[in-house]
């Protein structure tokens, strides 16, 4: 393998083409920090809308036929929630953890699916995650009926280890992270070592253990675990039974730019999960 | 391992090459894809990845986080200590005030300051045109609350778009507010129904070029409204109002100093002008399709206030200052 540079010119922003021509016409930038969050805003929004029965006329197809970017979370609620749905009917109030939550899509992902369990059930999450999505996590979900707070990463650093240990559930959501502009402090081996009682994991794998560099769209450089790498690290919370989840394969390996050098290319997205839920949805099996 | 330079991958012509004569004229069938694009050392394409096409995604987005940092605590902090004053907003720790979008809100809030002060209405009904996700509610909330005041006591708002899912955020992220002091309507910018005098104050920021009827819109607003409306308007240098095409193919007039006398004189309202910010300065320079940079020039958008107040907002002047060639 060689270390090449490869100079790529880029940009982000809306194409005009004459029809049929395929040269553009017209160009307008859009700004990257606009991008970044409004399909998750909007997926917020649409849940939101769902869960309340607010009247609208949203055709909710049309906002989520082309965002496959931000499926993970809707993937990883449904998955989780079906595992943990009996534990959360026995409780009041479910506490539940959130590593690099964004703007909030997996917790309203949830909350769509989980409310129905119980009408008596009520959420709090915390979140923590990078400054940039603090305000608008916060303005999203101030608003609704279940608990949330956000603390930033150095907010959280120093009670992470006992908020993982008080809380229901704890979700680490490094495909969310990896999607992410910025760099983040907080990684699943810190979280692993804490030993939570039960822990979601979303992560892109890398299809090939010598292709684990990627950059992302956002010209991002980010090195993604194997398969293996993940499950042998969630053993280490079941006394070293295998982990449940699912892979799901090449979802969204457009997000990472094609290396030259790379043979295979893919990249999976894996939910896992590791707790004593007995009852598991029929979506997960053994990891192994 | 990538090298990244950012360039303009269709930097703007010397020539027009596209220009509508009105807004039912169809002149040109155009695709509009939102996407990243990569290229090679020879320019070839190497890397695509699509995004959603549809505006209102971006919309949503882009005023949610407009609101999520206008309901900062440490903005109301800043109001609180230094005021609601220019100065204020031209404040380095908070950019998000520096835009055209809250001067139009500070010369709005005083203009109802002023009507609530005279006590020519005890709650000012305020008609929104193109609301969006109603975000001139929620910094126009912030000013009052900075005063000790806030506007659910102050306001009938009333909101227009024609955008289902930015209603729909503006309706969800206000839950608590009744919809007697916060009413929101579907519809096309330039075919609703107002009875004249019915709202106190108007406003509308950069829609009322793109509706369907740009005047017809304008004129429904100065007559549907009692004492003034406040708009950003795009207007051109030229003698003539001009047509062109936004970037989503969407034709866009440009308002002339005549187009606005006249329409002031029908009215019955005085006109007063704010900030001018030329196109070429815009942060959005690229927003219309197939013009040249000498178009471009004459090119610009004004905050105007119309008004049928004896005392005009501070810091205007009036309509003869307009800039033309």
């Amino acid at each position: 393998m060689t270390n090449e540079t490869y100079d790529i010119s880029w940009n982000v922003g809306r194409f005009a083409y004459l029809r049929g021509a395929t040269t553009p016409f017209h160009f307008m930038e859009l700004k990257e920090n606009l991008i970044e969050n409004s399909e998750d805003i909007v997926s917020v929004i649409i849940l939101r809308a769902f869960r309340t029965r607010h009247e609208t006329n949203l055709p909710p197809g049309n906002y989520f036929k082309n965002t496959q970017s931000m499926s993970w979370n809707h993937i990883a609620a449904r998955d989780v929630a079906k595992t943990i749905k009996s534990h959360v009917e026995t409780n009041g109030t479910y506490r539940i953890l959130e590593i690099h939550p964004g703007v909030g899509v997996f917790y309203e992902a949830l909350k769509l699916n989980l409310e129905h369990a119980s009408e008596n059930v009520k959420f709090e999450h915390i979140g923590v995650g990078t400054q940039h999505y603090k305000r608008q996590y916060e303005y999203m979900h101030g608003v609704d009926y279940h608990g949330a707070k956000y603390l930033t990463e150095e907010e959280g650093t120093e009670i992470l280890n006992d908020i993982c240990h008080h809380v229901d559930l704890v979700v680490y959501n490094g495909a969310e992270a990896n999607t992410h502009q910025y760099e983040q402090l907080i990684n699943l081996e810190k979280i692993v070592s804490f030993q939570p009682k039960r822990l979601l994991v979303t992560s892109w794998v890398a299809n090939h253990p010598l292709e684990i560099e990627r950059t992302t769209i956002k010209r991002r450089v980010v090195q993604l675990p194997v398969l293996a790498e993940v499950t042998g690290l969630l053993q280490t919370l079941r006394e070293n039974s295998a982990p449940l989840g699912k892979c799901y394969e090449g979802t969204l390996s457009k997000f990472f730019l094609p290396e030259p050098e790379h043979v295979d290319g893919r990249v999976n997205l894996l939910v896992a999960y590791a707790g004593p839920d007995p009852q598991f949805s029929q979506d997960f099996s053994v990891l192994d | 391992m990538f090298r990244f330079h950012k360039i303009d991958p269709v930097p703007i012509s010397n020539r027009d090459s596209l220009k509508a004569k009105n807004n039912s004229q169809q002149i040109v069938a155009l695709d509009v894809v939102n996407k990243y694009v990569f290229y090679d050392k020879q320019g070839i394409v190497f890397h695509e990845y699509a995004l959603p096409s549809d505006p209102d995604i971006y919309n949503c987005g882009g005023y949610a986080d407009k609101v999520s940092k206008y309901r900062d605590p440490l903005l109301l902090e800043h109001l609180q200590i230094h005021g609601v004053t220019e100065t204020a907003l031209s404040s380095p720790n908070f950019p998000i005030l520096s835009s055209q979008s809250p001067k139009l809100d500070l010369i709005l809030f005083r203009i109802i300051k002023s009507l609530l002060d005279q006590k020519r209405s005890e709650r000012v009904t305020l008609f929104d045109l193109g609301c969006t996700v109603a975000e001139h509610y929620d910094l126009l909330d912030v000013f009052f609350q900075a005063e000790g005041g806030c506007a659910e006591t102050s306001l009938s708002y009333t909101g227009l778009d024609q955008s289902s899912l930015l209603l729909s955020t503006a309706r969800l992220m206000h839950p608590d507010l009744s919809p007697a002091q916060f009413k929101l309507i579907k519809s096309e910018g330039s075919r609703f129904e107002m009875l004249p005098g019915c709202y106190d104050v108007g406003l509308s920021v950069g829609v009322i070029n793109h509706v369907a009827k740009p005047h017809t819109a304008l004129k429904k607003l100065l007559t549907g409204c009692r004492w003034a409306v406040v708009v950003q308007l795009w207007v051109t240098k030229k003698d003539d109002g001009v047509w062109h095409l936004n970037h989503s193919g969407i034709p866009f007039y440009f308002f002339s100093k005549k187009d606005l006398s006249a329409l002031g004189k029908e009215a019955g309202m005085q006109i007063c002008l704010g900030e001018y910010t030329p196109q070429e300065e815009n942060s959005q320079v690229n927003s219309f399709l197939g013009i040249s940079n000498a178009t471009m020039k004459t090119l610009g958008s004004y905050q105007v206030v119309f008004t049928r107040m004896e005392e005009f907002p501070l810091g205007l002047k009036l309509l003869d200052h307009m800039i033309n060639d």
